[in-house]
C-alpha cells in the first residue's frame, strides 16, 4: 500500500525533504496573478511591497513616500503584462545565480544591458521553451570563453581540454536546471507548464521569434570580465 | 557487501557528476539514460539505491516509479529524486510514491553524497 499523500507545499513535506520554502518573489507572483483583472491600486500595493520589483519596473530610485503612487501611474502607463513579466523575472535571475554558484563555484554580477555590444560576445547559445498556462522561451547566451569556463569548473578539468561537445553538454544542462527550477516556481505561483529539452546552438545570430503580444526582457550578468545575457519571452493570450 | 547504485538520467553531465560525487566510496554504479533502460536494468541488477530524474524522453521518472512500486522484487527498493522538477506538486507526488529523498537541481556533490550514506546506512541496518 502507498503511504499517504501529504498535502503539496506542507511544511512537512518540506522538512521531510530538507527543501526551501516558496521564495517570497514567488509568493508575490502568485498574489499577482490572482488579482491581475482586479484593481489597479490593488496591484500597485503588492508590488510597491518588493522594493527590487519596484525598482525595476521604476528603472531607478523608489520615492521614499509615495511609492505605490508611483506605480500605479506606471501600471497604467505600460499595462499589467510587462510587470508580470518583472515579477515572473525574479525566480528566473535567482535560478540563475544560484545554479552557477551550485554547480561552478561562479559568482554572477548584474550588469545593464542594452548599451549595443551584446551580440558580439556570443558563441553559444542555449533556449527552452515553456508551455501550459504560462507560455515562453528563455534563452542563455554567452562567449566561448565563458561557456570553456563554466565547462571547466563544471566538469573539473581544464578549460582548454573541454571539448565543443562538452561545453554544449554542460550549457544544455545548466540551462535545463535553470529553467527547470524557474518551471517549479512559476507551477507554485498557479501557472501550471512543461518544459521542453534544452536547445544548443553555436555561431548563429541570435533572433528570438516575433510573437504577438510576446514580451522580451534580457538580464545581463558578469563573470571575470565575461558577458553572460539572459533573455525571457513570454507570450500573453489575446 | 558493496551497494550497488543505479543512476537513470538522460544527461551525461549528470551521470558524471554523479559518479564524480561518489568516487571513493565503495559503491557499484550502474547506469540508464531514460526510464524504459532504468526499469531494464532495475529488474536485470536489483540495485540497492536508485537515483532518478524526472523529464526523460522514452519514459519518464514518475513512470518508472510507479512502475518499480509495482514489481515485487524492486517495491522497497529506496529511490532518491534528482532532478530539477521542485514544484510542490511534484515533491507531493513523489512523496506518494514512497520515495526516500528529494534533492532539487542544481546539488551539491557533497548533499547527494550525504543523502545516500544516511540512505544506504539505513538500509544496511534493517
Amino acid at each position: 500500500m502507498p503511504p499517504p499523500t501529504t498535502k503539496p507545499g506542507s511544511p512537512v513535506l518540506l522538512s521531510k525533504y530538507s527543501m526551501e520554502p516558496t521564495p517570497e518573489s514567488v509568493s508575490r507572483l502568485a498574489a499577482l496573478i490572482s488579482v491581475r483583472g482586479g484593481e489597479l491600486d490593488q496591484i500597485a500595493k503588492l508590488i510597491a511591497a518588493d522594493r527590487a520589483l519596484t525598482e525595476r519596473l521604476l528603472e531607478g530610485e523608489v520615492p521614499a513616500s509615495g511609492a505605490a503612487d508611483e506605480v500605479e501611474r506606471q501600471i497604467f502607463r505600460q499595462g499589467v503584462e510587462p510587470i508580470l513579466v518583472l515579477a515572473m523575472s525574479e525566480p528566473l535571475i535567482s535560478a540563475v545565480r544560484r545554479t552557477f554558484d551550485t554547480m561552478a563555484g561562479i559568482t554572477l554580477e548584474p550588469v545593464e544591458v542594452g548599451k549595443g555590444n551584446e551580440s558580439a560576445i556570443e558563441r553559444f547559445t542555449s533556449s527552452l521553451s515553456i508551455t501550459g498556462r504560462a507560455n515562453g522561451r528563455v534563452y542563455l547566451r554567452l562567449g566561448e570563453d565563458f561557456c570553456r569556463a563554466l565547462a571547466a569548473q563544471v566538469l573539473g578539468m581544464d578549460a582548454a581540454e573541454a571539448t565543443v561537445a562538452d561545453l554544449r553538454d554542460v550549457l544544455a544542462e545548466l540551462s535545463n536546471m535553470i529553467v527547470g527550477s524557474f518551471q517549479s516556481n512559476l507551477c507554485d505561483a498557479g501557472l501550471t507548464c512543461k518544459l521542453s529539452v534544452p536547445e544548443v546552438v553555436a555561431d548563429a545570430a541570435f533572433a528570438p521569434p516575433k510573437v504577438p503580444r510576446g514580451r522580451h526582457r534580457v538580464f545581463g550578468f558578469r563573470h571575470d570580465g565575461m558577458l553572460l545575457l539572459v533573455d525571457i519571452l513570454v507570450e500573453f493570450a489575446g | 557487501m558493496t551497494p550497488k547504485i543505479l543512476t537513470v538520467d538522460d544527461s551525461r553531465i549528470v551521470r558524471m557528476l554523479i559518479s564524480r560525487a561518489l568516487q571513493g566510496y565503495d559503491c557499484q554504479i550502474v547506469e540508464a539514460t531514460n526510464g524504459e533502460e532504468g526499469l531494464a536494468a532495475a529488474l536485470r541488477e536489483n540495485p540497492d539505491l536508485i537515483l532518478l530524474d524526472v523529464t526523460m524522453p522514452v519514459m519518464d521518472g514518475f513512470e518508472l516509479l510507479a512502475r518499480l512500486r509495482q514489481e515485487a522484487t524492486l517495491a522497497k527498493v529506496p529511490v532518491i529524486m534528482l532532478t530539477a522538477e521542485s514544484s510542490q506538486e511534484s515533491v507531493a507526488k513523489a512523496d506518494g510514491l514512497g520515495v526516500s529523498g528529494y534533492i532539487a537541481k542544481p546539488f551539491k556533490e557533497e548533499v547527494l553524497r550525504d543523502r545516500i550514506n544516511g540512505i544506504i546506512a539505513l538500509t544496511a541496518k534493517s
